[in-house]
């Protein structure tokens, strides 16, 4: 008598071993390919697929650390993508600190397709774009033009307009007791288009600001030094006697300058302080009514006429030789969605 | 019975235990060595990577040191116009050439490969203008290969700078990939040794498991084994059996067994059978002796008998025939012995009595020829011994012994101590036995029909196995004889009591 089929108790012992066998197969399997996918892990970084684009532009800009400059890239580089065309900035990765004239000139031996540049008034500029052209490669200038080149076209806010703006925030913060204000001009300022800034405010003053007795001054700020301008606005905020009421700044750099430089030598309320661009730090400033008011360019719009006016050249030969962009200011009492927006997209 | 036989057959694939174990240690085999080829494979390609990372950077150092080459044998000629220089500078710019293919020329969305772009162009940028400054040298145009040359050294530095910094850029990637790599690799190794670890404990259980299938069957069949060995015929193997050699055991064992069981049924059967037949032999001989007697008995009325008999004595008294009467008294009293104490044990006085009588019957028949002769030793009378035993000895002397010799008939009885036990001894001067029929008596190896002459029914034989159950012992009878016509002696022994 032999008590139990020796084959009736293995089915239980069997299918314990079955799951047990499975369960390691499967995690065997499974560290294989994980191991796999690791070997591999080395070549992700080739494999990834990189996207084609169809033409290749390059951004000349003098300062690579202002954030206008940024943003207009950021924004040229995301609407060109739209338009199949990749945007690089050009001289952004190279090791060696090349001027705008250099840039131009590499841009041309490395043919590319379209140049995006922040002109000035040199001759350099003006023949280094002259000779882009000459080779054939469309030449956008941005902001600031390149006068007398031969370069396509021009994208700008048109400085007389900045004037007029810069003018209309003089009247609305001076009264009749206001003696003076200042307006902070660079070096390059005879050739560029800076001094149609100055007539701009001249002229908006003139129409519509006569019942100021307002000086309208100018100085104009050594950008020879590293940090020559920073020093000379810090000279102005010293030299108390002579201290305008109202300081007008035509650039981000200068603004922060000012701004700064009011906040340590405890001068907030003494001087108002006209600004340009949006950085975060002159919103908040403009919030706690450190800053009066900062004039904005719209970086989207900037950025997508460069790209347009390239591509219109290109596809057709003909451009417009002149796109104006639109000015806006920012006060105390429109800073606050700004400043959300600019929050907002901080944290993208 | 043959067609599920067939089916069985065809179920029952045969496969040997070598060719099971095969399997496992091929299976086992092929397991270990898939994980270590894909293992090694993996090594090997993480090798490879490894191996690749710095390709990049080894390739632009040599475009590096092309462009270099390229404008040193270029300034060489420019210089000197030396013949060693222009060959140089064509066999560079070739060499510089086929080195550019290496670069990507797309647009694409990546830095770097933009700047390997921007090196294409800027590089046959390079070499055009050096070109048209080697011709400009050969045209002896001063102006112009002074003008070429600027800018190619203008563009020179350029490239150098893009090169020196594309190489920079990819030196951090390849760095960072390295760096990743090797962590793989790192990882790797205490993963792959987990992985081997854990095909081995995978490959532990499968050689458990499918080892199991040929030794389960093994043990159960010892164990089977075991109780029969014990005695247990009465085993279930499983019916489930592997088609191997153990298989073919234990359907072998399984037959064995059967037929064991079957055999020792028809053992018992017959056995029981003989036994039966034994038994019914038995009873028949039994029935005819008791057939025998209630013959005899029937045929005697013993009250009538003894009655007629008296009746015929005392007619023979009137009549004053005296040895009439005597002869009819004497054979009333011998079948009043017969019938009164045929099963009882009487005293040997008794029974030499009924000897007399008998003698004294048989002498009449036989004109007295017989002589009587007795010594006895009177003490000794009383002894018990069964009834019925010396008569028959005394009869069988008569028959066997004395009664076809034509001389003087002589039977002797005497009654002596010997042995501490009593003799009684009855001889006779007859024809005397054989030593070969001394034995057959002795031993009860009589054929039925040597005893049928027995006059009423208790021979020798009987006589003698009468007195050994008595006696319980055997030595209780001895016959002897001396040879032919040399008489014969019959002794029987009697314990004294006590």
């Amino acid at each position: 008598m032999i008590k139990k089929d020796p084959y009736k108790t293995n089915h239980r012992q069997l299918a314990i071993f079955a799951v047990i066998i499975l369960a390691m197969a499967v995690m065997t399997v499974l560290s294989l390919a994980y191991v796999g996918k690791w070997a591999e892990g080395g070549g992700k970084m080739n494999a990834q697929p990189y996207e084609s684009f169809e033409r290749h532009y390059v951004f000349i800009a003098d300062s690579e650390e202002d954030i206008f400059w940024d943003k207009v890239y950021e924004e040229a580089k995301t609407y060109a993508k739209e338009e199949n065309i990749y945007l690089e900035w050009e001289g952004s990765n190279l090791a060696a600190d090349y001027s705008k004239a250099e840039l131009l000139k590499i841009a041309v031996a490395s043919q590319v397709d379209g140049i995006v540049l922040e002109g000035d008034g040199s001759h350099q500029i003006q023949e280094a774009v002259n000779e882009a052209v000459d080779h054939g490669i469309p030449v956008v200038t941005v902001m600031t033009d390149s006068y007398d080149s031969k370069r396509q076209s021009f994208v700008g806010i048109g400085n007389h307009n900045l004037g007029r703006e810069y003018g209309r925030q003089i009247i609305r913060i001076a009264n009749k007791n206001t003696k003076d204000a200042l307006i902070l001009m660079d070096t390059s300022m005879e050739s560029s288009g800076k001094n149609l800034v100055y007539n701009g405010i001249r002229d908006t003053l003139d129409n519509e600001g006569n019942h100021l007795n307002l000086e309208l001054k100018t100085i104009v700020l050594n950008e020879d030094s590293s940090f020559g301008k920073e020093e000379a606005i810090r000279e102005i905020f010293l030299n108390k006697e002579e201290l305008p009421e109202i300081i007008i700044c035509l650039n981000e750099k200068d603004t922060i300058s000012a701004y700064q430089a009011a906040v340590d030598y405890n001068l907030v309320g003494q001087i108002k302080i006209l600004g340009y661009s949006d950085a975060d730090t002159i919103l908040n400033a403009i919030s706690r009514n450190v800053i009066a008011a900062t004039i904005v360019v719209d970086a989207k719009q900037v950025g997508s006429y460069c790209i347009k006016a390239l591509d219109e050249y290109i596809e057709t030969g003909h451009v417009n030789d002149f796109f104006t962009m639109d000015v806006n200011a920012v006060t105390t009492n429109n800073v606050k969605g700004r400043l959300k927006n600019a929050g907002e997209q901080g944290e993208k | 019975m043959l067609g599920s036989r067939v089916k069985n057959s065809k179920k029952h694939i045969f496969i040997s235990i070598q060719t099971k174990l095969l399997f496992i240690f091929l299976m086992i085999a092929l397991i270990i060595l898939g994980v270590n080829w894909y293992i090694y494979f993996n090594i090997n390609k993480m090798i490879t990577n490894i191996d690749k990372v710095y390709e990049s950077n080894a390739m632009l150092n040599e475009l590096q040191n092309g462009l270099t080459l390229i404008h040193r044998n270029m300034e060489n000629f420019l210089d000197t116009r030396d013949t060693d220089a222009i060959e140089g500078y064509l066999r560079n710019e070739q060499e510089y050439r086929k080195q550019l293919e290496n670069l990507n020329t797309r647009i694409l969305n990546d830095e770097t490969k933009i700047m390997e772009k921007n090196i294409y162009h800027m590089s046959q940028s390079y070499i055009e203008i050096t070109d048209k400054a080697i011709e400009a040298k050969r045209g002896r145009n001063i102006a112009k290969y002074k003008e070429y040359y600027d800018s190619a050294d203008e563009l020179y530095g350029y490239i150098n700078s893009y090169l020196y910094s594309l190489n920079n850029q990819q030196f951090q990637n390849n760095s960072e990939n390295y760096e990743m790599l090797f962590s793989a690799l790192k990882f790797s190794e205490t993963s792959n040794l987990l992985i081997l670890c854990m095909v081995s404990a995978l490959n532990g259980i499968l050689i458990i498991l499918l080892t199991k299938g040929i030794t389960n069957p093994l043990i159960e069949l010892a164990k089977a084994a075991d109780e029969v060995a014990k005695g247990t015929l009465d085993i279930q193997l499983s019916e489930r059996r592997p088609r191997d050699e153990v298989g073919i055991v234990t359907d072998a064992f399984d037959q064995m067994v059967k037929s064991l069981k079957k055999y020792i049924v028809q053992l018992k059967k017959s056995m029981e059978l003989e036994s039966a037949m034994k038994e019914r032999q038995l009873m028949m001989e039994t029935h005819l002796r008791d057939a025998k007697l209630n013959y005899l008995q029937a045929q005697i009325n013993p009250h009538f008998l003894f009655n007629t008999l008296n009746a015929g004595a005392q007619l023979a008294m009137m009549e004053g025939a005296d040895r009439t009467y005597q002869y009819v008294q004497n054979v009333a009293d011998f079948f009043r012995y017969n019938v009164k104490k045929n099963h009882d044990v009487v005293t040997l006085e008794e029974e030499i009595e009924l000897i007399d009588h008998y003698i004294y019957i048989i002498n009449v028949r036989f004109s007295g020829e017989i002589h009587f002769k007795k010594d006895i030793d009177e003490e000794l009378i009383h002894a018990q011994i069964p009834s019925m035993t010396l008569q028959p000895v005394v009869e069988n002397c008569i028959n066997h012994g004395i009664r076809d010799i034509s001389r003087e008939k002589l039977i002797e009885l005497s009654v002596y101590e010997e042995r501490g036990g009593i003799c009684v001894s009855i001889r006779d001067n007859g024809v005397g036995m054989s030593e070969e029929k001394i034995e057959k008596i002795m031993n009860r190896k009589l054929e039925e029909n040597d005893l049928d002459d027995v006059i009423n029914g208790v021979g020798l034989d009987n006589v003698i196995v009468r007195l050994r159950l008595f006696f319980e012992r055997e030595d209780v009878i001895d016959i002897t004889s001396a040879g032919t016509d040399m008489g014969t002696e019959v002794a029987i022994y009697i314990p004294l009591e006590g």
